[in-house]
């Protein structure tokens, strides 16, 4: 008996101790393949590009989806595309594609290139980080309002923050972001350089696309805090610091040659699967104004004329006449967006114009709106080579003129038209304004008769941040593509 | 020593037994026989009594050496008991006979029956206190086509094996007592021989694609196998630790054995195989829409075809008719399969050799999809002194794969494609499948075709990738290729000490010192031709892969047992090291080839992009079981394990987890009506660790990626989120149990309630996307799992020259969902199509979720002004996507087997059954709104008619496909354009959810043995040859046009897409040995 206890005692003994050799886990462990640290510039090159929205997924969601429909610049002729009809679908891909999706996530690209910035002390990089982090965050929050802002990305389920106070912490980012550039820019720091793709480097360019950001942003909440915000940060603007020519575009390039399609320019996909027909409403204004820019946002249809489509054909029509019926009789969009080398437009100088039109007349900035809006239209007519100042000179002249006593509705119907095909920010400037007036699409599903005001938050917010989603859904009176955003406020 | 005390210990009776047949002399009637056992060998002594004589009135003999008894039998009597020990005693009727021949059948089979348990310890059965259950390798033979884990299907209580339906070789999914961790892997631990194995892989298809390479299970040979137990509970597998939680599947192979002549045998079967379910296509309205034909149009909303002529695509003339072949007749081939393999098989006095090699090569039904497999074993084992011995073995496979089937969403996939195809093309017009120039042909372009065949474009080369996707099925199978090829080796070495033998100790002790490999080393290659339709820009991609995986298992285990009085005991302490390292390098591009002539390979092509990928990782285990026996009465067991795992944090990677069962054999303790013959209780609790799959998720890591735009580098960020505080997560289970051999050894019952399930589970589980990740690592989560498994065999008939036995089993398990991450009350398993399967708090896992039908308050179908169903939505007003339309868990699982044999012939039959779940079919959507499937002609006619007729009168349409539902309050039929119908219920999930219950005949063969002990000159020990057939048809099934049993992917149970069709396997196969 007693041999029998003590052989296994000490073979557990013996054994125990070899069990317990785990000097090598860490190692074991440890990646191979990933690295703990890495030189922010590679990050921010990727969160441009994708941020750019360049790819055509990101481009469907957003555009084609979305804002160009509700706006009215297309209209879908895919009966799987029901937002024409105003179904309303939640909108998850859009939030996913800013904030955590694999391979994009420009959002959380850019959180990481802040804190890796701030980690090396480097104000420069820092600055210019937190410039095109108001960007993202600006179109994130149009689209859906109440987002997670200021704990995105540090918390496993972060709250969401009232649109109300993103924007103000938006405007002053971009004031300290200036002020930190300007204060730092010959201190011998180094920037982004050739990674840095939108601007190559350029600080003046960075500055004037952050003061041209402020004008955008101020003027969106003008209708809601004209006094708190819009005034405040638009009389602190230095005017001849915003964008003062087409080479200041904020654009990115398209990459003929990228190994992936989420690189290449969007539209020459949409194109060629034959999915969006221009909208009869921008048809009729750029016929309206007998405008040259016609035969550059559309392509003739096969008949050789330019016919617009009334947005949102019955989906049961779609799939019955798709081939035979809208593919040939409407346009399609036009060659010049399809080419391969063709920009892709974040912020354009005609927008900037436009932008310094509504101030100067509000009297929120020094200057003439006659002045401005004028230059907005050359502006956009100059971005597609529109250069005959005879053509220019009569559309000026022409029903476009200037004219004080609708000014309003004139620069912001030559913004919406010079946005084309950013469908996204028309939606906004729709939404905000009133103007230009849509129409009504020939078939809706039931009880969605008006044009969405926003889209509706993802699924998966709902399903796995259900805490916050619900203090966001309780503050915002619902989640709807009804439920208005904070600043939109005034038009019906 | 046992055969000398079996003669000590009936000798009393033999004594009586002559007594009471002195005195019982002088009786009416005489009977004689003749007792064998089940190898025809004569019982001597064997005891025979007359039923219903008890006391100084018995009446009864013992057979003498040639185990021939005589015996005189009073009038009125005419039954006989025959007993011997260590057989089952067995009651025989002997009507007016007076000769009769009884086979006892051993009671050692079940009784005394040794199996291998956990770490290949081997126990008595008796002494358990849990459920095994074992199938041997007879039973699996003929289970040749099929992956040997598939041939489990229907045999082991609690077992739910589900396929993914993905041509040959492809993989088994696995489920033993249901699901209970929701994001890792529910697969039980795959041991061959000792070695646990790597069963990672399988389909990898997502909604958009993918294959199935087949997971390990299918690289073994069965031929090979010996015996398979499924060890189900937690205290079953507690000593595998944590790879032991969701049960262990243990393979034992063949090895050298004592045979008669040679040793040699050979096998050689060939097998064809066919669907088994085809969708029923409607064959007589043409393609377009709106009751017109239509060139190019996508769907089958044609004219009804009745002889006109018309321009088709291919500008050509064509009288539309009905199309009298079924289109996968024209497509899809026989499938054909051999499998040759022979095997050497000798035991000496001091060791035994085992040599087999198997060759299968199969031909798919879907053209130039071709799987080669080689198989390679030799085992040796040796007695190197009277204390040592010595095993090894090393089995090789080679397995080479040409296109696979792709699998869901691909539009390579022809099943996606044939439920487009309408009625009016013939499969033939798509061939050739390219134009002049290269372009793909397909059914919704236009092209013109001249004499010699060829095809040109009639305007402009397509667009690229146009919506919905669409491919020419031959361009798929021609152009866009895939190859894969495996060589794996698996193989231990093992040495066995007994050390009692060496130092003459008082107790027994052995000391077992094992290594185990397993190295696999995968090559995957695909691409899609340059110009292929469904890719943007048209251009030409590649993937290829190349990755090896290693792991080694060394174990070391010392194990003692001794006798004190009326106690056995026995204890083992063993420690276990896993080490496992593996390498992925892969590359792709999708830019195009250089050269347009050029081949298919990686350098030929624009911007390749390549990743590395490197894991390690190790698990250090010490254990300890313990087992102490009273009197063969009551058993106890208790084990003890320690795991160190190099995936968690220090202060969590090493875990601790003990299990109890127990046995009491009821039959030895207290005395029992004669029916009973043994009755065994048992019980067991066990806990077990588990570090997950072992991913590593503590470190938050940059990556970096070259040249993505303009030749610039990316960053990249992980997309889980790492977590430092994971620790182990534990399984519990409980369960407890009751076996019976009733009957004179002729009823075997098992039954047994079981209720498991994990807590502080590592979920990967899904974040808000604004928490940056799309996932993270958690504790958290609780699924109850219970359920009640019966089993029983029932030898029917059992005579010399007849015999019958029945067997089945039975599972109803019930799952519940307790728990989830905090704060959420669902959380998604498998998505497609807008479709999910989910874990929802209350209901069993696997609830089925998506789009529903509107209905009222008495849940009848609201029907809007159009005539047509409404849809249900949320309060927001939008399309709700989170309606519970289905239950993918199923309730019930059966499986029921018939053995019948006369003299050398047998007969096997085998029913598989799943019942209670259903299943979500895409195939069927697809179908319903191109209106391709026969179901979408009702009302075609009826609706062309009310149409002509509402032309004139005015008055809308009154006929068509009639709407059943509530209309302004209403309730009734309503007429609508059938197309539109069907239109709008394709966005209606809920309408394409079928009760996914089925019975199928999973097998049946027919064996004929040749008695080669008569034939005399002929070199053959054994020669048989049997027909055979796999999964042959469904007693009963619901779903329309597709088979209740596939799935896509091993994580998407419940939904259907486009899934290959289910195959049907005959053939015959010849046996013969030297």
């Amino acid at each position: 008996m007693k041999p029998f206890y003590s052989i296994i005692l000490s073979a557990l003994v013996i054994l125990g101790a070899m069990g317990g050799c785990t000097e090598d886990f860490q190692q074991i462990d440890k990646p191979k393949t990933t690295a703990a640290d890495i030189d922010s510039k590679y990050l921010f090159t990727r969160s441009l590009v994708t941020g750019s929205g360049i790819s055509v997924g990101v481009w469907q969601y957003q555009h084609q989806l979305r804002g160009s429909v509700y706006a009215q610049h297309f209209t879908n002729i895919n009966s799987d595309f029901t937002t024409a009809n105003f179904e309303p679908l939640p909108g998850n891909t859009i939030w996913e594609w800013y904030y955590a999706r694999k391979y994009f996530a420009p959002l959380n690209l850019n959180h990481q290139v802040l804190k890796l910035a701030r980690g090396e002390d480097n104000p420069i990089k820092t600055g210019v980080a937190r410039i095109w982090n108001v960007y993202l965050y600006q179109i994130l929050t149009d689209q859906y309002g109440d987002i997670p802002y200021f704990n995105a990305f540090e918390k496993a389920k972060p709250a969401f923050d009232p649109q109300q106070e993103i924007y103000a912490d938006m405007l002053s980012e971009l004031d300290q972001a200036v002020e930190q550039i300007k204060d730092n820019r010959n201190k011998g720091y180094e920037g982004h350089g050739e990674a840095d793709v939108l601007y190559q480097g350029n600080l003046d360019q960075w500055i004037r696309f952050a003061n041209t950001l402020t004008m955008r942003l101020a003027l969106r909440v003008s209708n809601v805090a004209e006094q708190e915000l819009t005034i405040p940060h638009l009389e602190r603007l230095d005017v001849g610091q915003t964008m003062q020519s087409v080479d200041d575009a904020a654009r990115i390039l398209p990459d003929p040659n990228g190994p992936t399609y989420h690189v290449k320019n969007p539209l020459s996909y949409v194109s060629q699967w034959n999915e969006i027909r221009v909208s009869q409403t921008m048809m009729n204004f750029l016929k309206g104004y007998d405008d040259p820019r016609l035969e550059v946002y559309a392509n003739p249809n096969e008949a050789g004329e330019y016919v617009g489509l009334r947005n949102g054909q019955p989906t049961d029509s779609l799939s019955l006449r798709y081939n035979n019926h809208y593919v040939p009789d409407y346009c399609n969009i036009g060659s010049y967006f399809t080419g391969k080398e063709t920009p892709h437009q974040l912020l354009t100088y005609a927008e900037a114009c436009f932008l310094k039109a509504e101030a100067a007349y509000k009297g929120y900035i020094s200057g003439s709106a006659e002045d401005f809006y004028n230059q907005g239209i050359r502006a956009s007519f100059r971005q597609y080579g529109i250069t005959n100042t005879d053509t220019i000179e009569a559309y000026l002249q022409g029903s476009a003129s200037y004219d004080p006593a609708n000014a309003l509705k004139q620069i912001h119907r030559q913004r919406w038209i010079a946005l084309y095909p950013n469908g996204r920010e028309a939606w906004s400037l729709v939404r905000r304004t009133g103007h230009p007036q849509m129409m009504e699409p020939v078939y809706t599903f039931s009880g969605n008769q008006e044009m969405p005001r926003r889209v509706p938050y993802p699924t998966a917010e709902r399903r796995y941040n259900k805490k916050h989603y619900q203090q966001a859904v309780s503050r915002m009176g619902g989640d709807s593509q009804y439920t208005r955003v904070w600043w939109d406020t005034q038009n019906p | 020593m046992q055969a000398r005390s079996i003669i000590l210990r009936s000798l009393p009776i033999m004594l009586t037994l002559l007594f009471l047949v002195a005195a019982a002399m002088g009786q009416q009637r005489e009977i004689s026989g003749v007792v064998y056992n089940a190898s025809d060998q004569p019982l001597p002594g064997a005891s025979v009594v007359v039923k219903g004589t008890q006391g100084k009135g018995m009446i009864g003999t013992a057979t003498d050496v040639d185990g021939q008894f005589t015996l005189q039998v009073p009038a009125g009597k005419d039954t006989l008991v025959v007993s011997y020990t260590g057989y089952h005693k067995k009651v025989v009727p002997i009507g007016q006979k007076d000769q009769v021949r009884v086979v006892l059948q051993s009671a050692t089979s079940e009784l005394e029956e040794v199996v291998v348990t956990a770490m290949g310890i081997k126990r008595e059965e008796k002494a358990l206190g849990y459920s095994v259950q074992d199938v041997q390798g007879e039973e699996m033979e003929n289970a040749d086509k099929m992956s040997p884990l598939e041939g489990l299907s229907g045999k082991v209580a609690g077992l739910n094996v589900a396929s993914t339906g993905s041509g040959p070789g492809g993989s088994v999914n696995i489920l033993i007592r249901g699901m209970s961790s929701i994001t890792g892997s529910n697969e039980p631990l795959i041991v061959i021989d000792g070695v646990p194995i790597d069963n990672s892989g399988g389909a990898s298809g997502t909604a958009y694609g993918g294959f199935d390479y087949g997971n390990a299970a299918s690289n073994i040979n069965p031929q090979n196998i010996k015996s398979i137990s499924v060890l189900k509970g937690g205290a079953a597998s507690a000593l595998y630790g944590y790879r032991g939680s969701n049960g262990v599947i243990m393979i034992t192979t063949k090895q050298g054995s004592s045979q008669k002549g040679l040793g040699i045998r050979f096998n050689s079967s060939v097998s064809f195989s066919n669907p088994v379910v085809r969708p029923n296509f409607q064959s007589k309205y043409s393609q377009g829409s709106s009751g017109s034909f239509e060139p190019n149009s996508f769907r089958s909303w044609g004219t009804k075809m009745n002889g006109q002529t018309v321009t088709n695509f291919l500008d050509q003339k064509q009288q539309l008719t009905p199309r009298s072949t079924h289109p996968y007749e024209t497509f899809y081939n026989t499938g054909v399969s051999y499998d040759n393999s022979i095997s050497i098989n000798k035991r000496g006095k001091k060791n035994g050799i085992y040599f087999s090699a198997n060759w299968t090569k199969t031909q798919g039904i879907q053209p130039h999809n071709t799987l080669d497999k080689k198989n390679l074993t030799l085992r040796y084992d040796s007695e190197v002194s009277d204390f040592l011995t010595f095993d090894a073995k090393a089995n090789y496979i080679n397995q080479q794969a040409d296109n696979r089937p792709n699998l869901s969403g691909s539009p390579d996939n022809p099943v996606y494609l044939m439920a487009q195809l309408p009625p009016s093309v013939r499969l033939s017009q798509l061939q050739p499948y390219q134009t002049v120039d290269g372009y793909p042909v397909l059914w919704t372009s236009e092209y013109t075709k001249n004499e010699e065949g060829s095809v040109q474009w009639r305007n402009d080369p397509p667009a690229f990738a146009t919506s919905p996707l669409l491919q020419n099925p031959y361009w798929a199978v021609n152009l866009n290729n895939n190859h894969d090829t495996r060589h794996r080796l698996i193989g231990f070495g093992e040495m066995n000490l007994d050390v009692k033998e060496w130092f003459a100790l008082p107790f027994s002790l052995n000391v077992k010192g094992k290594v185990g490999i397993d190295y696999y080393n995968d090559t995957r290659e695909r691409f899609t031709a340059h110009r292929t339709y469904y890719k943007a820009d048209g251009k030409a991609t590649i993937n290829e892969s190349k990755s090896q995986v290693l792991e080694m298992n060394y174990d070391l285990q010392v194990t003692a047992s001794d006798r004190f009085g009326s106690f056995s005991t026995e204890a083992s302490v063993g420690a276990h090291l896993r080490h496992n390292q593996s390498r992925g390098i892969y590359t792709s591009s999708e830019s195009g080839l250089i050269n347009e002539d050029g081949p298919y390979v990686i350098q030929n092509f624009n911007n390749p992009i390549t990743n590395d990928g490197i894991s390690e990782r190790e698990v250090q285990s010490v254990y300890g079981l313990f087992n102490v026996g009273y009197n063969q009465m009551l058993y106890l067991d208790f084990t003890l394990r320690n795991d160190w795992s190099s995936n968690l944090s220090p202060d969590n990677w090493s875990y601790l987890y003990p299990s109890v069962s127990m046995s009491w054999l009821v039959h030895e303790t207290v005395s029992l009506p004669e029916a009973i013959d043994f009755l065994k209780v048992r019980g067991s609790w066990a806990e077990v660790g588990s570090s997950g799959d072992l991913s590593s998720f503590r470190y938050y890591q940059y990556g970096t990626n070259p040249s993505q735009y303009r030749g610039l580098p990316y960053g990249s960020i992980p997309s889980n989120r790492p977590n430092r505080s994971i620790h182990a997560e534990y399984t519990v289970s409980k369960e407890l149990g009751l076996k019976a051999i009733l009957l004179n050894d002729r009823l075997n019952l098992d039954f047994t309630y079981y209720q498991t399930g994990t807590r502080d589970q590592i979920l990967n589980s899904p974040l808000p996307p604004s928490s940056g990740f799309n996932r993270g690592y958690i504790n958290a989560g609780y699924i109850n799992n219970s359920g009640i498994e019966v089993s029983a065999n029932y030898r029917l008939i059992d005579q010399a020259n007849w015999n019958m036995s029945i067997g089945g089993n039975f599972t109803r398990q019930w799952s519940e969902v307790e728990e989830l991450a905090e704060g959420q009350d669902i959380q998604i398993i498998g998505e497609a199509a807008g479709v999910v399967t989910a874990a929802k708090m209350g209901r069993p896992v696997g609830m089925i979720m998506g789009t529903a039908f509107a209905r009222n308050d008495q849940g009848k179908k609201i029907i809007g002004d159009d005539n047509l169903p409404k849809i249900a939505t949320t309060q927001e007003g939008a399309l709700d996507y989170e309606r519970v339309i289905g239950n993918s868990f199923p309730k019930m699982l059966w499986g029921g087997s018939i053995s019948l044999s006369y003299k050398n012939l047998q007969l096997g039959l085998s029913l598989d059954s799943k019942l209670g779940h259903d299943m979500y079919s895409l195939t069927n959507r697809r179908g319903a709104e191109y209106g391709t499937f026969a179901y979408t002609t009702e009302g075609r006619d009826e609706w062309e008619r009310a149409k002509e007729i509402s032309e004139t009168t005015g008055v809308p349409p009154q006929d068509g496909y009639m709407v059943h539902g509530v209309k302004d309050g209403k309730e009734g039929d309503y007429p609508v354009d059938p197309q539109k119908y069907w239109d709008r219920v394709a966005r209606i999930h809920e309408a394409f959810v079928y009760d996914a219950s089925y019975i199928r005949l999973k097998n049946a063969s027919l064996t004929y043995r040749f008695d080669m002990s008569q034939a005399e000159n002929v070199p053959f020990q054994d020669l048989s040859v049997s027909v055979f057939g796999n999964n042959l048809f469904y007693i009963m099934r619901h779903t329309k046009n597709i088979s209740p049993r596939s799935s896509f992917g091993s994580r998407r149970t419940g939904i259907e897409m486009y899934a290959q069709p289910e195959l049907r396997n005959y053939g015959m196969k010849v046996r013969f040995s030297f």
